[in-house]
């Protein structure tokens, strides 16, 4: 544009003329106008691995060089990547759901005392421990660098997600006379992650690659529509948060090969505690392990089979997991411990 | 096994039969069990089927479940009802369930209404205290951001709702654009470093603040669609004076005054004030929908400003310089990053041929933000008489500063 003249001091039209790309193009099309589809010219993150100013701007924009510095920002991509994150989050937000009115609460029937108790232990535990899951990203939102802010923003959508399971669980241990149980140990000692991508592991991979299998069961656990309800949608959130953890792990791995033996040694201390400790554990966890053999047997009459059903579950935890290592490229066969090599029947 | 006195009051409270307690004393089955299933008042069918599993599977790991599920700290026998909008926040805050005490004393993710009953890990929160973050709309705030949720990508008009622009147009849109973008995600950064601060007794600010993460979010990606669809770009990156009022927050309050309060009813008013200024019926629908998300957040900080003043010790005190830091902020960005305000001139002016009738339009808008921030204040009786006089100078002259910035950039 030419230089605007005007007679008005005090103004400067300069930044009419900024040096930015003009004239994308773009086509919407069944999903719309997506961040996928503005991906383009010095807009897009494909061709830079590093973030390549230390100022606060959206990538693609010019700088002000006054603009004050931000120092915990990591300038590295593969730190807090994933190729998956305008997708996840263009998904999140077309998935949203809302605890009052999507559920149907109305299908709630009085049920025997047994199965009451049993999903309101289960349900406060859950809802004890969601938004940890919200405390945890909502920290390194700030490590995120702008010019991969469509992590920081998928992060975003998780917060929302935890935020509503939190409140989904408290509301089904309040709207049947069950009440809540005694809280277990919680979650918080994933507070102390330090680095993203640890994070991620701890949090995605195996919290709620973990949580979410048992989501995915609620077909099992479940005694009315609305605990069915429930369990899907939260399982359908749960995905999205998985995806990601998987994808940057990948991605981590895939860029950064020699931080395989660190994301190793992470898994090694996490399976650990996994397999040693009853607390960590929604299948061994005293008061969550009863709950599920309860609900997914029917009743304390049959614990049996509802042994059997966690036993299951269980298995199918660590069937699921060990084949999210093998997508991210972590091949752990030599490392798991005996436990996790008895659940997998591979302990021959 | 003899079951004590207490077990067997117990049980036949819950209604069983001699014969059954005789069945159970003579089963493998401990007081402990017995006790915790009697609290439950099971009826005798069921026990009689868990006698004959314990008969049948006496190795099975379950037969020696203690039943502590039965045996909760919390209170039993509440049924939430729901509303005409459905099971909201607010309807399940029934019983214990809905005290929320002055001082939170559990230091773990235990949530409210139960306690723990075993082992504590403790968590790093350092906010304990209602009046530094309650409010008493936060309940319903939440609920509302999910009932008004949008979707950019697929509920904009974004193959009919614009239209080619004068060059000088476009840019200044996309300007807009940029700047609100860009405090979006910091807006994201801050509130998400302090979730983490606040414990879990007063969850519905931390599930309330979930939504303005997510708010905020959003309004980074539509403002950036926006920027980029129709040939203009982004523009510069606004200076962040800003960002370092929200950050140089100490407290939790700190920040929301600078945030939420004084931040938010500039930034909402600007947005319904779209119609004066958006080229577009995209650009109009945008600002509207942002317009409503930005208010909730304005609520929430007017509310929360509500509760500190009356229950904080020393709030009077405290509060004045919390004010003065987080306006001045403001004033710097106002005078010093002149991106924004010239953009609204050429909008506002319709063009760059008469850029005098954008600065006249813009120091109606300046006053109509400094009012609202004000009527805001006052509509809680908290009176603000010594502002900082760089807002009220903003409105004499919106253009204050901008030579001093304009050099800075020269020089540069």
């Amino acid at each position: 544009m030419a230089t605007i003249q005007h007679d008005v001091p005090g103004i400067n039209l300069d930044w009419l003329n900024v040096d930015t790309d003009q004239g994308m193009e773009i086509e919407t099309g069944r999903k719309g106008l997506t961040l996928e589809t503005i991906n383009q010219l010095t807009y897009g993150v494909d061709d830079r691995d590093e973030a390549r100013q230390r100022q606060w701007a959206p990538r693609g924009a010019a700088a002000d060089p006054r603009s004050p510095s931000n120092s915990v920002q990591h300038l590295n991509k593969a730190d807090v990547w994933t190729e998956s994150a305008m997708l996840l989050y263009e998904e999140a937000l077309q998935r949203q759901w809302s605890s009052a009115r999507d559920i149907p609460w109305d299908t709630i029937e009085e049920l025997p005392p047994d199965l009451e108790h049993a999903m309101c232990t289960l349900c406060t535990f859950l809802t004890q421990v969601e938004f940890i899951a919200g405390d945890v990203p909502g920290r390194f939102m700030e490590q995120i660098h702008p010019e991969f802010f469509e992590s920081q923003l998928f992060l975003g959508t998780q917060l929302m997600d935890e935020a509503r399971h939190l409140d989904v669980f408290r509301k089904r241990t309040l709207i049947n006379g069950g009440g809540m149980s005694g809280a277990g140990l919680g979650a918080v000692q994933l507070l102390g992650s330090d680095d993203f991508t640890e994070m991620t592991a701890l949090l995605h991979l195996v919290g709620e690659g973990f949580v979410q299998t048992l989501f995915r069961m609620g077909e099992l656990i479940s005694q009315n529509e609305a605990e069915k309800r429930m369990f899907r949608l939260s399982a359908q959130d749960e995905s999205r948060h998985l995806a990601f953890g998987v994808t940057h792990l990948k991605y981590t791995v895939e860029t950064e090969p020699w931080r395989k033996e660190e994301l190793h040694h992470i898994l090694d201390m996490q399976e650990a505690l996994l397999t040693q400790s009853q607390q960590t554990s929604l299948t061994t966890n005293p008061l969550t392990g009863e709950a599920l053999a309860i609900l997914s047997g029917g009743g304390i009459e049959h614990l049996d089979e509802g042994y059997n059903m966690v036993m299951l579950m269980r298995r199918k935890q660590f069937i699921e997991y060990a084949h999210r290592l093998e997508v991210i490229g972590l091949d752990r066969h030599d490392r798991f411990a005996p436990e996790v090599l008895s659940l997998l029947g591979e302990d021959n | 096994m003899e079951l004590s006195t207490m077990t067997k009051v117990r049980a036949k409270k819950a209604g069983w039969s001699e014969d059954l307690i005789e069945r159970i004393e003579a089963s493998a089955a401990t007081d402990q069990q017995v006790e915790n299933l009697a609290r439950g008042e099971l009826s005798e069918a069921k026990i009689s089927g868990w006698l004959e599993f314990m008969e049948n599977h006496p190795d099975n790991p379950f037969s020696s479940a203690p039943f502590n599920i039965f045996k909760t700290p919390a209170e039993i026998g509440l049924k939430a009802t729901p509303g005409p909008d459905g099971l909201r926040l607010r309807d399940i805050n029934i019983g214990s369930y809905g005290v929320v005490p002055d001082q939170w004393a559990l230091p773990n993710d235990a949530p409210r209404g139960t306690e723990s009953t075993g082992q504590i890990m403790a968590a790093g929160y350092s906010i304990f205290d209602k009046a530094e973050v309650w409010s008493e709309n936060a309940v319903d705030l939440y609920e509302d951001a999910i009932k008004d949720r949008w979707i950019p990508a697929t509920e904009l008009d974004w193959e009919n709702g614009l239209a080619e622009l004068p060059e000088e147009m476009e840019r200044s849109v996309g300007q807009i654009c940029t700047i609100y973008s860009n405090n979006g995600l910091v807006e994201q950064k801050i509130i998400g470093r302090w979730l983490e601060e606040i414990s879990y007794g007063f969850h519905e600010v931390k599930l309330f603040l979930a939504t303005q993460v997510y708010d905020a979010g959003r309004k980074v990606e539509v403002l950036r669609k926006r920027a980029l669809i129709n040939g203009g770009g982004l523009g510069q990156a606004p200076l962040g004076q800003i960002y370092r009022g929200w950050y140089q927050g100490l407290t939790f309050t700190d920040m929301i005054i600078a945030l939420d309060v004084v931040y938010k009813s500039y930034e909402v008013t600007l947005f319904e004030s779209a119609s004066e200024w958006a080229q577009t019926d995209v650009e109009r629908d945008i600002f509207a929908l942002i317009a409503k998300d930005s208010r909730r957040h304005l609520d929430y900080g007017i509310a929360h400003l509500d509760w500190y003043t009356r229950y904080k010790p020393e709030a009077d005190k405290r509060l004045n310089i919390q004010f003065l830091r987080a306006e001045a902020a403001m004033v710097q960005e106002m005078r010093l990053s002149t991106t924004e305000r010239e953009a609204l001139i050429v909008l506002l002016a319709g063009g760059v041929e008469n850029l005098q009738a954008g600065v006249d339009k813009l120091k109606t808008l300046r006053q109509r933000q400094y009012d609202s921030y004000m009527e805001n204040l006052a509509s809680i009786n908290f009176d603000r008489p010594a502002a900082h006089p760089g807002l009220v100078g903003q409105i004499k002259d919106p253009l204050e500063g901008g030579i001093v910035a304009v050099r800075a950039v020269a020089q540069n």
